[in-house]
């Protein structure tokens, strides 16, 4: 893997180096490429390709690796440091935090009003915009993320009957159009011979017009043809769309003047996207999922292990150097682990989100999960970036909005697992290398060359970022060399080039790259062996051609509510079906102007994005396909802004009307598919929780962790009447045991005491040896330990809270009793009065 | 040229969009299963091309022409290697090179070239003539390295080695060689061995009992393993696809 990483980042050199040379060439530009080149790949790549532990000790290893990548790694942990100080602040002295950031945001607020600088003004107004996310994170995060009423925000009781009616109103979009496809259909088609006729009527003779209009009326009945599963009928009209595209493309369109989007309004409108993808990623994050995946505990109780080093470290600046490398905010290569499905503490931004959340928020499964949503809304923000460099604002912020509403984004956002922060870590990847390609600034490829050896502990599945940059930098210096004048003929070689590299499985590091983490998964080039180099390709062409007819089929495939249990990802992907047809119709609008640079690098994006599902062979493993959101979506948006504004634009021919109707049609589209979007996620969950035997199974799981809540909230003390290992109701239980070890008091991380006390007398000797400070404790007893009696000797010592009791419905036998002392007090003088 | 390019494109564009608009009427006037042209044909290409891509063959054109290539340079009759089982040390179901295609295990036979007293034994279909004669039986190796003995009716014939790296060995001795062409992995290498006996061991009318006893072997991952199939001989000659 190290070496696949050292040959791709050398590879990407070598690919920038010659594009820069050959298409942009500046001296200046070329030189400090070079520079960049020589520094960065001695400094990580040669470095990383020595070895994976300080142990190997090559010179080299050390010298570099060690000492530069030190610095960032002080810094992080500094940077840490004060954020974990002024968080303590934020606590400690309520009031005085709450007025210097009211001063922060009046400066804020004068400064945009004053400035006269638009550069300026954008900057103020993003840093407020920024303020109120961070604001309405740590709000949510406490209220509407909780099923029942945690605390008593009465703030957010609008917020939840706005969702309730949302979803409600979704749901029952939903089923409108499934149980009448029929009038759907007709009302399609009514809407098409109206928009037909309007554009009769206003004299329009560009036949472009006519085709969009037929294309994209002929892709909404194509969907509908796929809920009454006549799935033939639905693939003819959609190729008839396709080529009704290609026909739009035949004759220009009408020109018509665009006004500058202007970047005050790109910040407003991209701030209520985040918001909005904040407010549905924390929506009952407690609730939905239903379950906690054993993966979820077992990630949070590592990332616990290292952030209970925050409480103390740096101590001082020589404790902070000698011991770096036990840093939690340390991001030296060698610490990291080879690609895995499981969160892992070494993940970058994975648990520097994970650290932050959990000093911010409390120590529970929600907070770990808040922290990945936030990798989900930092995921939008960074693909309306990427919209914005390879099309235009609007289709980046309605790529945006689609992927903040998205069902299998949120699927894969409010899950504790590592999909999302892969999205996050492979977007920000692309949209580096955007910049670096559209501005032309080495600084852009030198950072990207930075980043990109950080991709080994994420999910497999992000190896493609190499696979896109340097396919797209080979065909664009292809191109502009003019060796290669048809585009697609360049995208089918690399469909060829792909099989081939893929059959070439004898060389190591090729098949070291194709394992699929953990111990791999086989890819098309391993199913078969002992077989000629032609028969190969064939063969693997034939099982990726089945595998991409399985993907396809489960992106589009229909299922309206129907909970299907994955054990990886616990919802299957799902689209909204209103939005697939548009996705249909940006994939023809960018396979018919491949000539565009940000068509080209959408598909090849697609493609790759598509492609951990294709050369594994199947196409319907739901994780393998995370990273099609974005792609799809911006396709999604393309589709959208092509349907809607050319057509429009000849219709209503002044400006502030066609603004107007736009207003309103973008905003009712919107939030239908905002709406339907969440009753696609939330409504399952809440039709289904009392009828799927494993959601209920589920449930009771997650009981067991919220009556563990209960009993040991505040306590840093818990007895057990038994090994507390024992308490667990089965394996993935026992990880949620583990991790409510860990709490939070007075702003600092704390270890639980779990300690065994088998009768009450042990307690009552081991709460009162040695003394300690009043605090109140917790003890659980076992069905088994006769939980009575110790209520009843421990009554006479202590004042204790009404008994919470556990029972777990598949093991009825299984009953635990949780008691909390409230007042260690003890008067063991007078034994017989309690 | 530039104008006659213009007509074209227009009129390619009035044509396909003349097309959508004719199927928006299609539409209107069955909504329910409308009559598109050439749909039932666009259905039928496209159900065959996929029913083609699913086909998988037992054999490969490749592997085939290997292990015909192989027998043609044999000068001896080509017959099936296996009817029915005599004695084995073991007995299973097992996944073969055919588990892609059928989904199914199939019966095996096996013997561990760690323990000295295993065999498998079994007997060829009777032989029609006494002639020099290539028997195909279809089998596994296991992956560590061994040896193994193999005896033609109870004569010892041939002592060769099993293990994973055999591909292009040909084991001779005397006039008896032996080769195992490797199809398919699965913790094991699955494929189709190809014996010749020489005429002299050859009754026309009866069987031949081959036998395959342990040798030497340092774990038990060293092993020679005998699938029950009894059409290995069509397959090669191509007489069954899949």
């Amino acid at each position: 893997m190290n070496d696949n990483i050292f040959i791709f980042c050398a590879l990407y050199f070598f690919f920038s180096f010659i594009y820069l040379r050959w298409a942009r060439p500046s001296r200046k530009v070329v030189f400090l490429l070079a520079l960049a080149l020589i520094i960065n790949t001695l400094t990580i790549t040669i470095t990383f390709a020595f070895g994976i532990t300080p142990a190997s000790n090559s010179p080299l290893y050390n010298c570099l690796t060690k000492h530069i990548l030190l610095v960032p790694s002080i810094c992080l942990t500094y940077l840490y440091k004060i954020i974990f100080l002024v968080v303590d602040f934020a606590f400690t002295d309520q009031i005085t935090f709450a007025l210097i950031g009211l001063l922060i945001i009046i400066l804020l607020f004068i400064g945009l009003i004053k400035s006269h600088n638009k550069k300026w003004k954008v900057f103020f107004l993003a840093s407020l915009c920024t303020i109120f996310l961070i604001f309405f994170f740590f709000l949510f995060s406490r209220t509407i993320a909780y099923s029942g009423g945690k605390s008593g925000f009465q703030v957010v009781r609008p917020m939840n009957f706005f969702m309730e009616k949302l979803i409600k109103t979704g749901s029952d979009i939903s089923y409108t159009i499934f149980n009448n496809p029929l009038i759907v259909r007709r009302a399609c088609v009514s809407l098409a011979t109206l928009l037909l006729i309007i554009l009769v009527i206003r004299k329009n003779t560009n036949l472009s017009l006519y085709a969009l209009v037929t294309a994209t009326v002929l892709a909404c009945i194509a969907q509908g043809f796929i809920i009454t599963s006549h799935n033939s009928t639905a693939i003819y009209l959609y190729i008839s769309s396709g080529i009704l595209i290609l026909s739009s493309r035949l004759t220009d369109l009408p020109a018509y003047s665009r006004k500058k989007f202007s970047p005050w309004k790109q910040v407003i409108l991209i701030s209520i996207i985040l918001m909005t993808a904040l407010t549905i990623g924390l929506y009952k994050l407690e609730l939905y999922p239903m379950r906690y995946h054993p993966d979820e505990a077992l990630g949070s109780v590592r990332i616990m292990e290292k952030a209970m080093k925050l409480n103390q470290y740096p101590s001082s600046w020589e404790n902070c150097i000698a011991n770096i490398k036990e840093s939690p905010a340390a991001l030296f290569l060698w610490q990291f682990e080879p690609p895995n499905a499981r969160p892992d503490p070494r993940t970058p931004i994975y648990s520097h989100l994970a650290y932050l959340c959990l000093k911010v928020l409390s120590v529970d499964f929600v907070s770990m999960r808040a922290s990945v949503v936030l990798t989900g809304v930092l995921s939008v923000l960074f693909l309306f970036l990427i919209g914005r460099l390879i099309f235009n604002p609007p289709i980046a912020l309605m790529a945006a909005f689609l992927m903040s509403i998205s069902s299998w984004q949120l699927v894969i956002t409010r899950l504790n697992l590592p999909y999302s922060v892969t999205n996050l870590y492979a977007l920000i990847c692309i949209y580096l290398f955007c910049k670096a390609i559209t501005t032309g600034s080495w600084s852009f490829y030198l950072l990207l060359g930075v980043i990109l050896p950080f991709s080994i502990p994420f999910y497999p599945s992000v190896k493609i970022v190499f696979f896109i940059i340097a396919t797209f930098l080979l065909l664009r210096i292809l191109m502009e060399k003019g060796f290669l004048n048809k585009h697609l003929l360049g995208i089918l070689l690399i469909i060829g080039g792909v099989l081939i590299i893929l059959s070439s499985r004898q060389i190591d590091f090729i098949n070291g790259f194709l394992t699929y983490g953990g111990k791999g998964a086989d890819t098309v080039a391993h199913q078969h062996s002992y077989l000629s180099l032609h028969d190969n390709i064939v063969l693997m062409g034939k099982a990726s051609a089945i595998a991409l007819r399985n993907l396809i089929r489960k992106i589009y495939s229909v299922n309206l509510f129907q909970h299907s249990h994955k054990s990886y990802i616990e919802r299957s992907l799902h689209f909204n079906l209103i939005l697939l047809p548009f996705i249909t119709l940006g994939f023809f609008r960018c396979l018919f102007s491949i000539k565009g640079k940000g068509s080209l690098f959408l598909l090849l994006w697609l493609l790759f994005s598509f492609s951990p599902n294709i050369i594994t062979g199947s196409g319907e493993v739901d994780r393998r396909a995370t990273l099609i959101i974005a792609p799809l979506m911006v396709l999604g948006a393309v589709g959208l802004y092509y349907a809607w504004v050319p057509v429009m634009r000849a219709i209503i021919r002044t400006n502030p009307r066609y603004r107007i109707v736009s207003a309103i049609v973008t905003s009712l589209f919107s939030i239908t598919l905002l709406s339907t979007s969440a009753a696609n996620y939330f409504y399952t969950y809440s039709i289904n929780e009392n009828k799927d035997r494993r959601l209920i199974q589920l449930q009771s799981l997650k009981n067991f962790d919220a009556f563990l809540g209960k009993v040991l909230a505040n306590r840093k003390r818990c007895f057990f009447s038994k090994n507390y290992k024992e308490f667990a109701p089965d394996i993935a239980a026992k990880y949620f045991l583990e991790f409510r070890k860990y709490s939070k008091m007075g702003g600092k991380f704390i270890l639980r005491d779990f300690i065994t006390a088998e009768t009450p007398m042990e307690i009552i000797d081991n709460a009162t040896h040695p003394p300690q400070e009043e605090e109140s404790f917790a003890i659980l007893i076992h069905s088994g330990a006769k939980p009575a009696t110790f209520i009843s000797v421990l009554e006479k010592y202590y004042s204790l809270a009404p008994p919470l009791n556990y029972t777990y419905p598949p093991q009825p036998g299984f009953e635990l009793t949780g008691l909390i002392v409230e007042n260690t007090d003890v008067d063991l003088t007078g034994e017989e009065e309690p | 040229m530039k104008k006659a390019a213009k007509i074209m494109r227009t009129a390619i564009a009035l044509l396909t969009t003349a097309f959508g608009i004719y199927l928006l009427f299609a539409l209107i006037l069955c909504p329910v299963k409308p009559n598109f042209p050439w749909l039932n044909m666009a259905t039928g290409l496209m159900n065959e091309f996929f029913q083609r891509m699913d086909k998988k063959p037992l054999l490969y054109p490749s592997q085939r022409k290997q292990i015909q290539s192989y027998l043609r340079g044999l000068d001896s009759q080509i017959e099936e290697g296996f009817a029915s089982i005599d004695l084995s040390s073991h007995e299973d179901h097992r996944q073969t090179y055919r588990w892609p295609v059928t989904w199914r295990k199939t019966c095996s036979w096996w013997e561990c070239n760690n323990q000295k007293k295993d065999e498998v034994s079994w007997f060829t279909p009777p032989l029609e003539r006494k002639k020099n004669t290539t028997f195909i039986f279809s089998g596994a190796l296991g992956l560590e390295d061994g040896k193994a003995e193999l005896s033609i009716g109870e004569k010892p014939v041939l002592l060769w080695e099993t293990g994973s790296n055999q591909e292009n060995k040909i084991w001779v001795q005397d006039k008896y060689k032996l080769r195992f062409f490797p199809l398919n992995v699965f913790g094991y290498t699955s494929g189709i061995f190809c014996l010749t006996v020489p005429a002299r061991d050859i009754t026309a009318g009866k069987p031949v009992r081959i036998t395959v006893r342990a040798k030497a072997a340092k774990s038990k991952y060293s092993y020679f393993l005998l699938h029950k199939y009894s059409d290995t001989c069509n397959l090669v000659n191509g007489k069954i696809e899949g």
